[in-house]
This record gives structure tokens, C-alpha cells and sequence, in this order.
């Protein structure tokens, strides 16, 4: 073999080596130096009395801007109680608190708040708001059915403690529902309320007034005498 | 001097090319195809995680939604894995004792949150976005399958771009109304894909198909 060829082999080789050289390091462009979600680990615990921006309004656990030191349950000075028993209380609490709701109730709350009591309550509470859910049926402490006397006639603001502070055995749920979500979800509870109700008298006036249009629409929808009165709209869904 | 090649070399050397041709292109569709395959792509290989958490128990035999634990699948770019509290909102009294659930104990003890191992992971140089699919009538058994089925995750498709590119390009293929998109068994025997998505296409204003395959949609 002549000296030439050898010379040309031996560029070829190098070629070859640079190339793959260069070739190689894939990775790093796969993996970023920087940050993505999740990277290390599950969501964190929101620090307690996390409010977020934006929800002051809707958000009766939450002092209101200028006067910082306002205790939230000043407008429902009773509800504090259970929400702080971390051990289930002996005897079941009177509800007290403010009734009514931050927004006018429409179809479309109703809807909105259905969703989000079957991703968040069901489980437990049920569809007809029982509370024979699947996690209950597997073991799990039965909570009161919401067609009580004592829950049909517990104003709303008892409602959004429960769910913002928790009760008993039942955690908060704060961190899963935003305030919007908290009050729409009640509204839907009312709505069960009422398409289970033995007599309309037997509810707070506020209530009466607000949700007899509702239902009225949620019923003329469902055709009555369905359990679950905004069910199963059929395109619905909540865009943004 | 003797001939050193005999004359059926001529044949060979010609057919030589072609082989040669032959072998480099079979051996580029073997790169091709072992690139696409779930042993480079990870695809349906289940992965072990620090929990044995099931999907199959939870979604399937309780039939939690996953948004209970998916919080922000509807809102933000990444669906958001469960906090501690989220597991402890059940697990305080359900299986309070269970050796396989200590892990979770301990991290809601010392506020470490749980190290679960990645299933899917895009490359960082492409965008994805859950919210816009989510919003757009894409059900999440539309990517990830039957995930009620699976007692421990994988993924089922190669998460490669040519995969996005696919239903880009026909997205009337896989929507459905915005509130059934965390249902696993959809759709249903009924349901005329054909006719409903091409009506949903345009109840939805899916972008055209240039703006979904345009490079600078995914890689922003
Ligand atoms: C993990 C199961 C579980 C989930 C999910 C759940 N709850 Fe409960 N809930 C309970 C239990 C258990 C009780 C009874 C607590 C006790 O008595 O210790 C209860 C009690 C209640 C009460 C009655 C309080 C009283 O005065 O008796 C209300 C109201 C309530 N829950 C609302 C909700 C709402 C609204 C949601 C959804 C945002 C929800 N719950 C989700 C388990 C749950
Ligand atoms: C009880 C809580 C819970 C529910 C409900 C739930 N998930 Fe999960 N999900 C988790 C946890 C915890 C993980 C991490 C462990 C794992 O990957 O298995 C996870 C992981 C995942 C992953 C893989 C994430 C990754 O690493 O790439 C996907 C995809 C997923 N879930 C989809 C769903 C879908 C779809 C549903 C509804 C059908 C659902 N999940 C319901 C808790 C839940
Ligand atoms: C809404 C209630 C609920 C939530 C929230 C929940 N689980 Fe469960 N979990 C259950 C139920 C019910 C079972 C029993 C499953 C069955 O047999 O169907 C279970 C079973 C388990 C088991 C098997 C326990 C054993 O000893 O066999 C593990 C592990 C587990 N869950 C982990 C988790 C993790 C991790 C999370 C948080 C991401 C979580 N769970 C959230 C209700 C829940
Ligand atoms: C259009 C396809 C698509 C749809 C629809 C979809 N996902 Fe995903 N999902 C992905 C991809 C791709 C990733 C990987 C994202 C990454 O690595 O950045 C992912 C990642 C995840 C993760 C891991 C955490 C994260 O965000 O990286 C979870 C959990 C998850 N998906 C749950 C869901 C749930 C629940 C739904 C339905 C409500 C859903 N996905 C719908 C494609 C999809
Ligand atoms: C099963 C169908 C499907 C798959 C798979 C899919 N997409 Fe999409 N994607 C859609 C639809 C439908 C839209 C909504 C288009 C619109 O907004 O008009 C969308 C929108 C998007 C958008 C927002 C476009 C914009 O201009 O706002 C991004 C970014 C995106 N997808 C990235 C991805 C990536 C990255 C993947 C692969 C990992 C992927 N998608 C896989 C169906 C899909
Ligand atoms: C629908 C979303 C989407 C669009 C549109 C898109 N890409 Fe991608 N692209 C991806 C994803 C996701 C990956 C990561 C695939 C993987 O994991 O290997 C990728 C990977 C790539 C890679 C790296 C391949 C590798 O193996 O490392 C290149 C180069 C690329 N894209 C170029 C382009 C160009 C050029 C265009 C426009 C013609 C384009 N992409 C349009 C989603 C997209």
C-alpha cells in the first residue's frame, strides 16, 4: 500500500470519529437547565391561609383588604368551631352563618358547580348528596346526608366553611376548590336540596327566592323528577 | 500474465452496488423503526414508582375523576400531581396502617413531597400545553389510554413529534363535548365520530392546519 493511501485512510477515520463526536450529546438539549413543574416531586402543601389573587371578594375566610385584621368568620361568627375540631365533634354543631350567595345562582352555576361536586365531593357524599359514596362504601367514616333537616336548613356560609376549613373527618378542601368554585358547588347542593325536598317551607327564605328559578330551569332540562337536577348537560362543560 | 479476475467478477462488482444500496436502505428502516419502537420510546413499559399507587384501584374500582388529583389539568400548561394532603384527604383513615402507603405518611410528616418517577417527559425544547387540548374537547384517554385499566402507569404512544403531528392534522378524529373528556370508556356505541367531530371542529374554531403544524407551535 502506498504511503498516500495510507494518508487518505487515516483522514477518513478521523472524519469518521469527528463526525461522531459531534453527533453525540443528544441529552442536553433534551434536558434543559432549567425548570419544569414536577421535576422534583409531587405539589407542595399550601401554607395555611393561602389566598389566592383575585378571590378576596368571594372569599369570606379572607380578611379584607384595609382592615388586614378582620377575622374572616366575623360575618358568620359561629362556623369556626368545627372547622378547628380535628377529632369528630360529639355532638352534631347548630349551623350558624350569613345565607345567600356572592353571585346571582344561573344555569350555567349550576352546571359549573355540579362538575366540580362530582369531581370533589362524590366520592364520598355521593350523587344524590347521601352519603353513600364509593369511599364510604369502602370503608371510609359515612358523613350526614345533606337532605337532614339540619344541613336543608344550614345557611350557605356553614356550607363554604365546611370546605374551606374541613370538618371532622372530612379535610379541607381549600387547596382543590377555588372560593368561586367553593360557592358554586353549594349552589349545586341547594339545587340536590330541593329535588329531594319534602317541603319547600321548610328552607330559609334567601335560598327559596334564590334557587326556585333554577330549579325551575334545571327541572324543565331533566324532565322533573330527575335526582340530580342540572344533570348531564349535553355539551356543556366550562371554558375560559 | 494470467488474468487475476475471472470475468463473472464483472457481475459481481455490478452487483456489488446494488447490495450495498440494498443493506444501507434496510439498515436506515431498522434505525427508523427501532427509534419509533417501545424499546427506545419507553412506550407500555410500566414503571416503578416509590408508592405502588394504582390507577386501576382508584379510577377504575372507586371511579375518582382524575381531576380530583389532576387539579390543574383544566387550567395550566402541566396537569399537576397530587399534593400529600390529596392522598391523606382518604388515606388518614382508609389503609391508615398499610406498610405500602408509609411513604406517604412520612412525607406528609416532614412536608417532603413524594419523588414520583416521570412516565411522560417531552424533550425541553418542545411546548406542550394541557389546558388547550383539555378546553378543545381532547379526552385525556385520547393520549394516554386507558389509564383506568393500568395498576401501574405507562404511556401508550411514543410522544415522538411525528405522534403530535397525526392528530394535528386530523384533529376531528378524537373530540368529544368538553364535559365528558375525563371518561375512559368514551365513546360510546352511539356516537358517530365522523358526523360529531366535524361539527365539533367547528363549534370548538379549531385552528387550520398550517397554524397546528407550524413549527413555532411546539417549539417556542
Ligand atoms: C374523603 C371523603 C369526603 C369528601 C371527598 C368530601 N367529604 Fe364532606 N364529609 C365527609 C365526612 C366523613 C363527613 C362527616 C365528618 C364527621 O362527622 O366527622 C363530612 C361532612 C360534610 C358536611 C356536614 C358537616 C356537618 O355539619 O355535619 C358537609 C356540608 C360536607 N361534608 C360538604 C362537603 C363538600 C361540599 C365536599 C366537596 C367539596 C365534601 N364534603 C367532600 C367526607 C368527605
Ligand atoms: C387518587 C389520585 C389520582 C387520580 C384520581 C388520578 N391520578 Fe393520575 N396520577 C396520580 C399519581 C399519584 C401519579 C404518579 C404515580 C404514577 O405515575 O403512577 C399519577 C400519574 C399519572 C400520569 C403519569 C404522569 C407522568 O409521570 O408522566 C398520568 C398520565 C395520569 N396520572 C393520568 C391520569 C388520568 C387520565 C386520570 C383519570 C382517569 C388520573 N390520572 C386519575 C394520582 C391520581
Ligand atoms: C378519594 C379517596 C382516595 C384518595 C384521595 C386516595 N386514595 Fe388510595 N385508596 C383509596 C381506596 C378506597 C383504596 C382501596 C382500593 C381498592 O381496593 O379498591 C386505596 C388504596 C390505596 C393503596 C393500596 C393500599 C393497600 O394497602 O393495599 C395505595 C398504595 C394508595 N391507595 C395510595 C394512594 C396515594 C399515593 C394517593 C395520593 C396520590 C391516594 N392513594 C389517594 C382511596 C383513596
Ligand atoms: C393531547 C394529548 C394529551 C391529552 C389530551 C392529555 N395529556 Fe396528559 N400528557 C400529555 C403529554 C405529551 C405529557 C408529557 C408532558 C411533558 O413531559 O411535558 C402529559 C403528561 C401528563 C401528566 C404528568 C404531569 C405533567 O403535566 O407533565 C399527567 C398527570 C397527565 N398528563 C394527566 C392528564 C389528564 C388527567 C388528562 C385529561 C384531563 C390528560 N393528561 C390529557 C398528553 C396529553
Ligand atoms: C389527540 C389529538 C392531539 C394530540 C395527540 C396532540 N394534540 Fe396538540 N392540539 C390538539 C387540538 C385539538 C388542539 C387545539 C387546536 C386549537 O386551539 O384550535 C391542539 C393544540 C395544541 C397547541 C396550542 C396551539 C395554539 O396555537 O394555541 C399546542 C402547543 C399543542 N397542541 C402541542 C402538542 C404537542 C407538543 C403534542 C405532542 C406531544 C400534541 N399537541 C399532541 C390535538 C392534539
Ligand atoms: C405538534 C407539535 C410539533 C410541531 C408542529 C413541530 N414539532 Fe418538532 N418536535 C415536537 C416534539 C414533541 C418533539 C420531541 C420528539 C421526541 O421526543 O423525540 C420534536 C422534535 C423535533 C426535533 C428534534 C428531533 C430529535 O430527534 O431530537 C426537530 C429537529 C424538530 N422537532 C423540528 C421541527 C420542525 C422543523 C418543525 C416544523 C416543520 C416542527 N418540528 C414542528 C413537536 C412538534
Amino acid at each position: 500500500m502506498s504511503n498516500n493511501s495510507m494518508r487518505q485512510t487515516g483522514l477518513i477515520a478521523c472524519l469518521l470519529l469527528a463526525g461522531l463526536g459531534v453527533s453525540a450529546c443528544r441529552q442536553d438539549m433534551h434536558d434543559n437547565p432549567k425548570y419544569k413543574p414536577y421535576r422534583d416531586g409531587g405539589m407542595r402543601q399550601l401554607p395555611e391561609g393561602t389566598v389566592a389573587r383575585g378571590s378576596l371578594d368571594l372569599n369570606p375566610a379572607a380578611p379584607k383588604a384595609g382592615t388586614a385584621t378582620t377575622p374572616a368568620t366575623q360575618a358568620a361568627p359561629a362556623v369556626a368551631a368545627p372547622g378547628q375540631a380535628t377529632t369528630t365533634p360529639a355532638s352534631a354543631p347548630v349551623p350558624t352563618g350569613v345565607d345567600g350567595f356572592p353571585f346571582k345562582i344561573s344555569e350555567e352555576i349550576l352546571k359549573r358547580g355540579e362538575s366540580r361536586y362530582n369531581i370533589s365531593c362524590l366520592p364520598c357524599h355521593g350523587k344524590l348528596g347521601d352519603g353513600t359514596g364509593m369511599i364510604v362504601l369502602r370503608g371510609f367514616r359515612k358523613p350526614p346526608s345533606y337532605h337532614e333537616e339540619r344541613l336543608r336548613k344550614a345557611p350557605s356560609s356553614y356550607f363554604y366553611d365546611v370546605i374551606s376549613n374541613g370538618f371532622g373527618a372530612m379535610s379541607s378542601y381549600s387547596d382543590q376548590l377555588t372560593p368561586e368554585d367553593r360557592w358554586k358547588v353549594i349552589a349545586y347542593i341547594r339545587a340536590l336540596q330541593l329535588s329531594q325536598r319534602a317541603n319547600v317551607a321548610d328552607l330559609a327564605d334567601n335560598d327559596k327566592k334564590e334557587l326556585d328559578n333554577a330549579e325551575r330551569k334545571a327541572q324543565e332540562k331533566t324532565g322533573g323528577h330527575s335526582a340530580a337536577p342540572a344533570a348531564a348537560p349535553a355539551a356543556g362543560g366550562h371554558s375560559n | 500474465m494470467p488474468q487475476l479476475f475471472h470475468r463473472s467478477t464483472n457481475t459481481l462488482a455490478r452487483l456489488s452496488i446494488v447490495v450495498v444500496a440494498l443493506l444501507a436502505g434496510v439498515g436506515g428502516w431498522l434505525i427508523l423503526e427501532l427509534s419509533r419502537s417501545p424499546y427506545v420510546t419507553q412506550a407500555f413499559v410500566a414503571r416503578e414508582q416509590p408508592v405502588q399507587f394504582s390507577h386501576k384501584h382508584h379510577v377504575g374500582d372507586d371511579g375518582i375523576d382524575c381531576r380530583y388529583c389532576h387539579t390543574t389539568v383544566e387550567t395550566t400548561a402541566s396537569a399537576g400531581m397530587p399534593a400529600t394532603k390529596t392522598c391523606m384527604n382518604c388515606h388518614s383513615q382508609l389503609f391508615a396502617n398499610s406498610p405500602y402507603l408509609e411513604i406517604v405518611r412520612a412525607s406528609w410528616r416532614n412536608g417532603e413531597p413524594i419523588k414520583w418517577t416521570k412516565v411522560h417527559d417531552l424533550p425541553d425544547f418542545a411546548y406542550f400545553n394541557h389546558s388547550i387540548h383539555v378546553n378543545k374537547g381532547v379526552g385525556c384517554s385520547s393520549c394516554h389510554g386507558r389509564v383506568d385499566l393500568m395498576p401501574l402507569m405507562w404511556n401508550v404512544s411514543s410522544l415522538q413529534m411525528e405522534w403530535c403531528l397525526e392528530c394535528h392534522r386530523n384533529p376531528e378524529k378524537v373530540l368529544r363535548p368538553k364535559d365528558k373528556i375525563t371518561e375512559m370508556d368514551w365513546p360510546p356505541a352511539n356516537w358517530d365520530q365522523a358526523k360529531e367531530g366535524a361539527r365539533l371542529k367547528q363549534e370548538y374554531k379549531i385552528q387550520p392546519t398550517e397554524v397546528l403544524t407550524s413549527c413555532s407551535t411546539c417549539h417556542r
